[in-house]
């Protein structure tokens, strides 16, 4: 299997990472919109979709106890459901972005280049934001490791541009 | 850096022209140009008895030490 280079794991990666962008994106906004009606139609009693939310929300109940602890908080805390998702979002879909450009650097075979130094030690900063924000030790230990790889690659560049300028 | 690498006065007065070198010493003109314009790290002993076996010299005669700032002399 090859990693660098055309019809590698990289190609493949760097042309599915904006399908993959794109589908976070609008399954957030859609979620968001969803939430955005659940959480108002519970308070402002809408009657369109109030029998909706309620038939949605006595589900969910039957399911999932902390959607039922959600729904009894008061509206000003509930909304902060929005921002933290907003933030978790953003977060990902940026994790995303740079890793596209990363693996489109190794697909034109740039491997030990400083600019992908820069790339993962920005994506592993992000990971820890997101790691801390979604509190998923498995993601933090994962960013401490990247965190690790990228101090790795960073001594690789040294080494090829001292083997490059080795005559 | 102090250490100057005299390759290209030596080349001139063998009348040696740079990729005809690179040729003999089997190395690219590319790698022979840095070389020559003093962007190299490192030099190969073996880039080295091949120079030094067609230009017929010393390691010492391409080599120069010109003390620079960060000297202790």
């Amino acid at each position: 299997m090859r990693y660098f280079g055309e019809s590698s794991v990289s190609m493949y990666a760097h042309r599915i990472l904006p399908v993959l962008w794109w589908l976070i994106l609008v399954t957030a906004l859609f979620g968001s919109l969803l939430l955005g009606v659940a959480i108002f139609s519970l308070d402002l009693g809408d009657p369109i979709t109030h029998g909706v939310v309620q038939e949605c929300a006595k589900s969910a109940m039957q399911t999932d106890p902390e959607w039922v602890e959600f729904t009894s908080q008061p509206l000003g805390v509930r909304l902060i459901v929005f921002p933290y998702l907003a933030l978790i979002t953003t977060l990902l879909l940026l994790v995303l972005g740079k890793s596209r450009h990363l693996f489109g650097n190794f697909r034109r075979n740039m491997v030990f280049h400083p600019e992908n130094t820069a790339t993962l030690t920005t994506i592993s900063r992000l990971l820890i934001g997101f790691a801390l924000l979604t509190a998923n030790f498995t993601t933090l230990l994962v960013s401490l490791i990247l965190l690790l790889v990228c101090e790795i690659l960073r001594n690789g560049i040294v080494l090829q541009e001292e083997h490059d300028l080795t005559v | 850096m102090s250490i100057i690498f005299r390759l290209d006065r030596m080349m001139a007065d063998r009348k040696m022209p740079l990729n005809e070198l690179a040729r003999r010493i089997g190395i690219t003109d590319a790698n022979l140009s840095i070389l020559k314009t003093g962007k190299a790290k490192a030099v190969r002993l073996s880039t080295l008895d091949a120079i030094c076996r067609e230009l017929d010299c010393q390691p010492g005669d391409l080599f120069e030490h010109v003390p620079g700032p960060q000297d202790p002399d």
